[in-house]
Order: structure tokens, then C-alpha cells, then sequence
């Protein structure tokens, strides 16, 4: 786990020292403005809270399904932007329709995949690999 | 590899290492420090938004939390 986070930290790192002006990129101004920082390392401990239950999504249900629906919290992070940071007012009437029309697909989308009914076959696939990781984890199981 | 394979805390001495704890207390030392200096940001906001879409996060969390601890123990 600590691999995965320092693997995606050292990633960013390379890439803003790369592309986004080195040491004079936009985000290492940001450690001059210490008044600001703790919000967005709030933001970081909730997106974490998220990512446990995104464990048991991908246990339970699977990546497909898990993982899938999980994105929809960009639905939660439009709100946000829309309702309190009031990013969508001076939209036009087209970048309008484009927000509905992803918003709806988005729903859709979620909808079609939370409420689709698993074969006999997926079902026994899918115990079969709980099953699996459990045994190699040393992980209890429930009865599903 | 051992981490990689499942097998770190496979039966044998499931304590946690030294480095879990400083983690955690760098980490806490860390937001605490950041805490106390922070700032509202000079951006605008609609606060009435805040506390609605707050309310409901926190909400969510806690059905959420429920809802899973009822069926899976965390498990």
C-alpha cells in the first residue's frame, strides 16, 4: 500500500518538475501559503475515507461494478463546484447542455450498472475469486 | 515480497512495526500543524451550500458506514 501512494506521489512530483515549470511551478507556491494547506490535505484524508470503502466495493461487488460506480463521485465534485464555488454561472447555454448531458449519462450509466443482474455464471465466477483472495490473505468470508 | 504476497501478518507475529506508529504520528503532527495556521481561503462561497452539501457528506458516511458494518463486520 505504502508502494502504491509513493509510486503515485513520485509520478505527480516527476511530472510537475517536467512539464509544469519545475521549481517554479504553481505547485510548490503553494508551501507559501501555509494558511491554505490544511484544506487541501482535508481533502486528501476524505478522498481516503472514500478510498477504504472502495475496498470493500471491489471485494463485494467487483472492479467493474465497484469501481465504476465509485467514479460517480465526480457527480458529488460538480455539486460542489456548481452550488458553492458557483463555477457554472456565467456558463453559456451550450457548456450548459454538455454538463446536463454527461450528468445524465453519468446517472444512466450508474444506474445500468447497479441494478444489472449477475448470471448464474458471473455469480460463481465471482465466489470463486472472494474465495481465492481470502484464502491468500488470510481474509474471513461471508456468505453472500 | 512477503507484504506482496499476503503473508506479512500470516500467522506468525501480527504486531504492528515501529514505522506504523510514526507514520500515524507524522501524519497527525502534520494536520495539527497545518491546522492551527490555517485560514478561510479568499475565495467565494456560498456557505449555505457548504453546510447543506456538508451535512449530507457526513450523513452518507455514517449510513454508509452502518449499512457495511451490518452486513460485513468489516470484513
Amino acid at each position: 500500500m505504502y508502494g502504491i501512494y509513493g509510486g503515485r506521489t513520485g509520478t505527480v512530483l516527476a511530472l510537475t518538475l517536467a512539464l509544469d515549470g519545475g521549481l517554479h511551478s504553481s505547485a510548490f507556491q503553494l508551501f507559501h501559503m501555509p494558511g491554505v494547506l490544511f484544506w487541501l490535505f482535508l481533502g486528501g484524508l476524505s478522498w481516503v475515507i472514500g478510498d477504504l470503502f472502495q475496498q470493500f466495493a471491489a471485494k463485494y461487488l467487483g472492479i467493474g461494478r465497484g469501481h465504476s460506480v465509485s467514479n460517480t463521485n465526480q457527480l458529488w465534485g460538480l455539486a460542489w463546484g456548481a452550488l458553492v464555488f458557483g463555477e457554472l454561472a456565467g456558463a453559456d447555454r451550450q457548456h450548459m447542455l454538455l454538463v446536463v448531458g454527461w450528468v445524465g449519462d453519468q446517472i444512466l450509466g450508474a444506474l445500468a450498472i447497479s441494478t444489472a443482474v449477475a448470471s448464474a455464471k458471473e455469480n460463481s465466477s465471482t465466489n470463486e475469486a472472494v474465495l481465492r483472495e481470502c484464502n491468500r490473505y488470510g481474509l474471513t468470508t461471508i456468505e453472500p | 515480497m512477503m507484504a506482496q504476497a499476503g503473508d506479512e501478518f500470516g500467522g506468525r507475529d501480527e504486531r504492528r512495526h515501529w514505522w506504523d506508529y510514526a507514520i500515524v504520528l507524522t501524519a497527525t503532527a502534520i494536520f495539527l500543524a497545518l491546522g492551527l495556521r490555517a485560514i478561510v481561503p479568499p475565495l467565494a462561497m456560498d456557505l449555505k451550500w457548504v453546510a447543506i452539501l456538508g451535512v449530507l457528506l457526513v450523513l452518507s458516511l455514517i449510513a454508509g458506514g452502518l449499512s457495511l458494518w451490518r452486513r460485513t463486520r468489516f470484513c
